[in-house]
Formats: structure tokens, C-alpha cells, sequence
């Protein structure tokens, strides 16, 4: 439906493919720090969708010290 | 032409006459009401209707009234009984009497009403509402939605002087998780006449612009709880029933759900509730993400240590194979050593033996050579000897030597000449006569 909630959507099931790879030891030593730094975006992604980039948390931080 | 002739007045009056005579009792009736106000004075005026079977067609149609004092007691008592104020399109029963009045004509003043006839009428059109929608195959439609994750763009429906959208807004924004919500507020009129047109025109306003939103929240903030019939008709809760994005509803009512509430995604009481909702959705969402994380970071340490475990099995094993590998090589070169050593001492030993027997033998050789020589030797010395002048001498020949030398023959000596003869023992001149 929206374009947003399915990078989310796909964002979490990349992740989760990850981890299935993790635990079927499908993954190469070689492709752990790629996958881990892909992870990480992955996850500061998902997070910004729920908790907003830090410049949006930042305001809401700053309109809570007006009020 | 005489004709005879009463007045209008004198006409009216016989028939309010006559119509009192034979409509003295008080009938109970059913009907419709199409009209309905009230006065400064507290009565109430109605218009009554009959339609026909096909609910189309006015068959019958009367003014009405509810006189201020009996109307001051059935308004309370109908609200009670129903939860609902009598409005026009509403079907009732009431106690009436009839009347006509020359002024004012006919009127049917009432008296009593039954609610349970108003309540039954509605169920019916609820039932009825429920059955058509079941039957036109959208009643699951909008509660079979999935909520989208993250469920934070939210379009919101509720009337722009609800005391209870600031609440909520502060109660959604406000959460003390940090969740980001983005709401739109779509104003409409939430209760009482065109309440339903009024939510669908928002909902049709969201409709064009659906990509922006990841839900609907229905909300009516407060105020009275009569008057929501507007939540069971079949028309506003077909189009819920139908909208593209899940619809939560907190339309705040304590009578059974509404015919809305029941097709929504999701239905809450209030809309406190369905800020808690949203926000607990967001948990849900964190909940899973952070379970994510945790469970991707314990299997990369898990991976990390078992190729580093793996790692130093390898070069373990790596390292006691060189051991051993260094240990044969050893051996092997040691062995190599030996029998290189006994070859040598072997071949050492074979050479110092041909050299042993090749000195005895030179030794022989030479041995016999210089014994042979030796007899040699004897023999020539005693050849010599034989041949020494001495030897000669010996046997008692004598030299004679002229001038120093050996005299040979007798014609190289003449007379007077001197000579010598040397004996074995000595020499004696002598001269020649």
C-alpha cells in the first residue's frame, strides 16, 4: 500500500533473512562484516521510522523544554 | 337560484363535533416521523407518515403534537428507554387522540409512546444494515486489513470542537516510548443529522491521498452518547467497511457496538483507548525490531567465536602437523645420515683393506726385488772381485806399469826401460836387460 511501510516491512525481512543465514551457517566469514554493516543500517533505519530521525527527536526534545 | 349555504366556520365546527362524538377514545398507533421541532413553549410538533411496503411511497401523512406538560415527561422517558431522541426518519408507537380544529385542522395529539417499539425498529434496521452488508460480501473487508508496521502516519476523523482531540493528540505524542506519529486531522460532523455524510466526505477526502496514511482513527471526543444512529447506518459502514486502510474506531459509547465498530479493523471505547492502542501497536513493532537486534548480535558473536575457535583448531592442527611433518623429515634425514655414515666407514673400511693389501703386496714386490737385486748384486760383486786386479794379483799375476801405464805387450818395453810390477802385496821396479 504505502511506499514507506513497505521499506519497513522489507527492511525487517531482510534482517530477518540475515539472521535465518546466522543460524543455518549459510554465511561465509568473508560476508560477516558486509552483512553486519548492512544489518546496522538496517536496524538505524527501521528505528528512524519509529523513533524519527534525531533532528525530529531533537525538536520534540526542545518543545517539551518550552513547555 | 337559492341555494342553501353554512359558513366555513359553521362547516368546520360540525366536523369537530361530530369527530369528537365518534373519536372520543385514545388509539395507539404506529408511524413514521418525517418532522419533528420544538417550540419556545415547550410543545413539540411532529408530521407523521405511512409509507408503503416499499418504504418509498408516503401513504398516510398527519400533523402531530406532543403537548409541552406530557412532552416534558416522554422526552426524558423515551431517551432513557432508547438512547436515542425521537428524530425524523425514526418509527414509533404512540397513544394519540384525534382532534379537529376549525382554525388548525386535523391534529393528532400524543399521549404515550412505547420505546420498545422505537428500539425494535432500530434493531431491525441494525440487523438489517449487518445482514446487506454480509450479503454484499464487504462486511470482513476493512477487519481482514493487516495494520501496516510501523502504524505511525495516522488520518484522524472527529469534529473540530471535540474537547477530547486535544487529549488525544497529546496522549499520542506525548508517549513517553518517543514514538514518531504524523497525524492529519479531517474534521466532521460526529453526531446527530448528517453525521454519516459528514464521516464519509472525510473518508473520501483521505481516500484520494490513501499513500500518505498508514490508518484511519474514528474518534468522537465526549459529550453526549445520544444520537449516534448515524454508526449503524448501512451506508457509512459499507464505506468503512470497504476503505483500503484498516480503520480504528473510538467512537465512545457504552451501548453495544456499532454497526461501524463492527466492520472497523479495530474497534476501542474511547479515544483514549485508541491512543493506548496505536501506542501499544508501536511497542509491539519495538519489541519485534529490538528482538531483531538482540538475536542478530548474539549469532554474529556466536559466528565470531566459532570461526575464531575454528580458527585455532586449524592452525593447532596446522602447527602439530609441522611438527610432525619436521619430526619425519628428521628421520628420515637421520636415517639418510646413517647410512651415508656406514656407506662411508663401509667403503672406508674396503679402501683401507686394498690399501693394507696393496702395501703388502708393494712391500713383497719391493722385497723381492731388492733381494733379487741384492743377488744381483752379489753375483756382479763377485764377478768383480774375480775381475779385481787385486784378485788377479792375488793368484800371483803381477802389472806392469811404464810411465803410469798398464804395459800390455812385451814390444812396448826396450831395453833400459824402467818399469814397475805391482804384487798383491807391494811394487817392485825393475829395469829391462
Amino acid at each position: 500500500m504505502a511506499k514507506k511501510t513497505n521499506t519497513y516491512k522489507e527492511s525487517i525481512s531482510e534482517l530477518e533473512n540475515i539472521i535465518t543465514e546466522l543460524e543455518e551457517n549459510q554465511l561465509e566469514i568473508d560476508d560477516l562484516a558486509n552483512k553486519a554493516k548492512r544489518a546496522t543500517e538496517l536496524i538505524k533505519f527501521c528505528k528512524e521510522k519509529l523513533y524519527g530521525t534525531e533532528d525530529e527527536v531533537n525538536k520534540i526534545l526542545e518543545d517539551l523544554d518550552k513547555e | 337560484m337559492t341555494i342553501d349555504s353554512i359558513s366555513l366556520k359553521d362547516l368546520l365546527l360540525t366536523i369537530r363535533k361530530e369527530m369528537a362524538d365518534a373519536f372520543s377514545n385514545a388509539y395507539w398507533i404506529r408511524a413514521e416521523i418525517s418532522e419533528i421541532r420544538e417550540n419556545a413553549n415547550g410543545h413539540c410538533y411532529l408530521e407523521l407518515i405511512e409509507k408503503d411496503s416499499s418504504g418509498k411511497l408516503i401513504v398516510a401523512k398527519s400533523r402531530a403534537s406532543i403537548w409541552a406538560d406530557t412532552y416534558r415527561m416522554l422526552k426524558p422517558y423515551f431517551i432513557k428507554e432508547t438512547g436515542q431522541e425521537l428524530k425524523s426518519g425514526m418509527k414509533v408507537m404512540v397513544q394519540v387522540t384525534v382532534s379537529f380544529h376549525e382554525l388548525y385542522g386535523f391534529n393528532c395529539a400524543i399521549r404515550d409512546i412505547e420505546p420498545s417499539f422505537t428500539i425494535g425498529d432500530l434493531a431491525r434496521k441494525r440487523q438489517e444494515a449487518i445482514r446487506q452488508l454480509q450479503e454484499d460480501g464487504i462486511w470482513d473487508m476493512n477487519r481482514t486489513l493487516d495494520l501496516p508496521t510501523p502504524l505511525t502516519r495516522i488520518a484522524i476523523i472527529t469534529s473540530s470542537t471535540a474537547a477530547g482531540y486535544g487529549d488525544f493528540i497529546d496522549q499520542l505524542k506525548k508517549n513517553k516510548q518517543g514514538y514518531i506519529f504524523h497525524t492529519t486531522f479531517f474534521p466532521a460532523t460526529m453526531q446527530g443529522d448528517g453525521a454519516a455524510d459528514s464521516i464519509i466526505n472525510a473518508l473520501d477526502k483521505i481516500y484520494e491521498q490513501q499513500e500518505q496514511y498508514d490508518a484511519v482513527a474514528i474518534i468522537r471526543g465526549g459529550g453526549a452518547t445520544t444520537d449516534l444512529l448515524a454508526y449503524d447506518e448501512y451506508e457509512l459502514a459499507a464505506c468503512c467497511a470497504q476503505f483500503p486502510l484498516p480503520i480504528i474506531t473510538g467512537i465512545g459509547h457504552d451501548r453495544d457496538q456499532s454497526v461501524v465498530d463492527m466492520v472497523a479493523n479495530t474497534r476501542c471505547k474511547t479515544p483514549t483507548a485508541v491512543a493506548a492502542f496505536l501506542i501499544e501497536q508501536m511497542d509491539e513493532t519495538a519489541d519485534n525490531l529490538l528482538q531483531i537486534e538482540e538475536s542478530l548480535k548474539s549469532l554474529m558473536d556466536e559466528f565470531l567465536k566459532n570461526a575464531h575457535s575454528r580458527l585455532r583448531n586449524n592452525a593447532l592442527s596446522l602447527s602439530q602437523r609441522i611438527h610432525l611433518l619436521l619430526r619425519e623429515e628428521k628421520q628420515e634425514m637421520e636415517r639418510t645420515q646413517g647410512n651415508i655414515k656406514h656407506s662411508i666407514s663401509l667403503l672406508l673400511m674396503r679402501q683401507r683393506q686394498r690399501i693394507k693389501e696393496s702395501n703388502v703386496k708393494i712391500k713383497n714386490t719391493i722385497k723381492s726385488r731388492i733381494s733379487e737385486e741384492k743377488h744381483h748384486l752379489e753375483i756382479s760383486e763377485k764377478a768383480i772381485l774375480l775381475l779385481s786386479p787385486d784378485y788377479i794379483l792375488k793368484k800371483g799375476y803381477s802389472l806392469t806399469i811404464k810411465e803410469g801405464k798398464i804395459v800390455k805387450s812385451q814390444s812396448e818395453l826396450n831395453k833400459g826401460d824402467t818399469i814397475t810390477s805391482i804384487f798383491v802385496d807391494g811394487k817392485k821396479e825393475s829395469i829391462i836387460k
